[in-house]
């Protein structure tokens, strides 16, 4: 059950794939849940952008922007790592994501947006 | 077009101030700075017993929706749940009463008028207006058929309202807010409630210190001081000797966020100042506990 609530929770697979790869806590998130976060390990190392974010603070309110980034089409998948200030995106493959989108999502949610990089995947 | 009529209505509400006890913020009865994402929409649901001595007691149970017309505004409407119970005699003369239902609704807009954002932290400063309109019942009586004294009514009967000013810095897994607001009630029915300046001061500590991700478990310790200075009510044209003074509360409280859109929250306000004006009820221990939602 605990494995079927992971999978289906949006970006929570991808949470604790983080989780796996940076804290010995993921290790064993991992281990409850062989397939989803392994999965989801190998889809994070593919992020295409990198956002860092000023002025968040809590969970409860950068709740505001994971909805407002996640209405962009061509995001396929995120991680917003609150203490780092920072945001993991996975582009749909073949789509392009300017700065002024990604700027107007971060302003519109409420925070400030000080840098974007674009990776390599 | 209901963009513009959510925006006229934040704009009329910036004149004037809501009730501390409604207050936004991520603490519990101090304001805050922060606001809710553009066109975010939201739901607090408080419950609070305010006692006053051993013979009165009030439970209010608030229905709170905040709403973002724009990503430095953040209105709400307050639906007030209120039942009020007289258990002997000394209040007022008469005979025990109870009264349930719909209190004063309010209206209010908050605008972040300064946001200074920095890693994992900003430092915030807004206005906080609102109107209360007279909605709630005033025609409460005792079993013997006289009116119960105004302040025992579900609503005040008159409309009111005043400006908050609100401060908030956090940085890292440390935060602090203050506010001090003015509230001046219209008279109604030859009575005025006396005007009112509130301050509050809220610390709050946010557990773990490190927050992985939006999805991790956090909890949020806060310590507010709530502080009310209230002039005498008046009727008739005179001051009533038995009503205003200073209040405050020491109100230690602790939140739990289990989901990025989801907020569990209990205080309790315990009454550490009561300088009131002639011979008042004493307030006694407040408990208040409540929940909130995030939603589009």
């Amino acid at each position: 059950m605990w494995k079927l609530n992971l999978a289906r929770l949006t970006g929570v697979g991808a949470v604790a794939a983080m989780f796996a790869v940076a804290t010995p806590a993921a290790v064993a998130q991992e281990s409850r849940s062989e397939t989803g976060p392994a999965a989801k390990a190998e889809e994070l190392a593919e992020a295409n952008v990198l956002l860092r974010v000023d002025g968040m603070s809590c969970p409860f309110c950068a709740y505001g922007l994971e909805k407002r980034l996640r209405e962009i089409p061509a995001i396929d998948e995120l991680v917003i790592r609150v203490s780092d200030g920072l945001v993991q995106i996975r582009l749909v493959s073949g789509a392009e994501l300017t700065d002024e989108e990604l700027n107007e999502a971060v302003k519109r949610a409420g925070f400030s947006l000080r840098e974007i990089q674009r990776l390599e995947s | 077009m209901r963009r513009a009529i959510w925006v006229a209505l934040a704009l009329s509400a910036l004149v004037l101030a809501p009730d501390s006890s409604v207050a936004q913020g991520l603490p519990f009865h101090t304001e805050t700075a922060l606001t809710t994402a553009f066109e975010q929409r939201g739901l607090r649901l408080i419950s609070s017993y305010r006692p006053r001595d051993s013979v009165s007691a009030v439970v209010t149970p608030l229905v709170i929706l905040p709403f973002a017309p724009h990503q430095r505004v953040a209105t709400r409407v307050v639906v007030p749940l209120v039942y009020k119970r007289v258990t002997t005699s000394r209040v007022g003369g008469g005979t025990p009463y109870s009264e349930a239902g719909v209190g004063d609704v309010s209206v209010a807009a908050k605008w972040a008028f300064f946001v200074r954002d920095r890693f994992a932290g900003t430092t915030r400063f807004a206005l906080v207006g609102g109107v209360s309109l007279p909605t709630g019942r005033t025609s409460a009586r005792f079993e013997d058929g006289s009116g119960a004294p105004r302040p025992l009514q579900l609503g005040t009967g008159a409309v009111s309202g005043g400006a908050t000013l609100v401060g908030t810095m956090i940085r890292g897994q440390w935060g602090v807010s203050a506010d001090v607001g003015h509230r001046r009630h219209a008279t109604a029915d030859d009575f005025q409630f006396g005007a009112s300046t509130r301050y509050n001061l809220a610390l709050g500590l946010r557990l773990p210190a490190h927050v992985e991700t939006i999805r991790t478990k956090t909890w949020q310790l806060y310590l507010e001081w709530n502080g009310s200075i209230a002039a005498r009510s008046r009727t008739g044209g005179n001051e009533i000797g038995d009503s205003g003074g200073h209040v405050a509360f020491l109100s230690p409280g602790l939140q739990f966020v289990p989901l990025p859109q989801l907020l569990l929250e209990a205080s309790l306000q315990i009454p550490v100042l009561q300088n009131l004006n002639g011979s008042q009820l004493d307030h006694g221990l407040r408990p208040t506990i409540g929940a909130r939602f995030l939603f589009f």
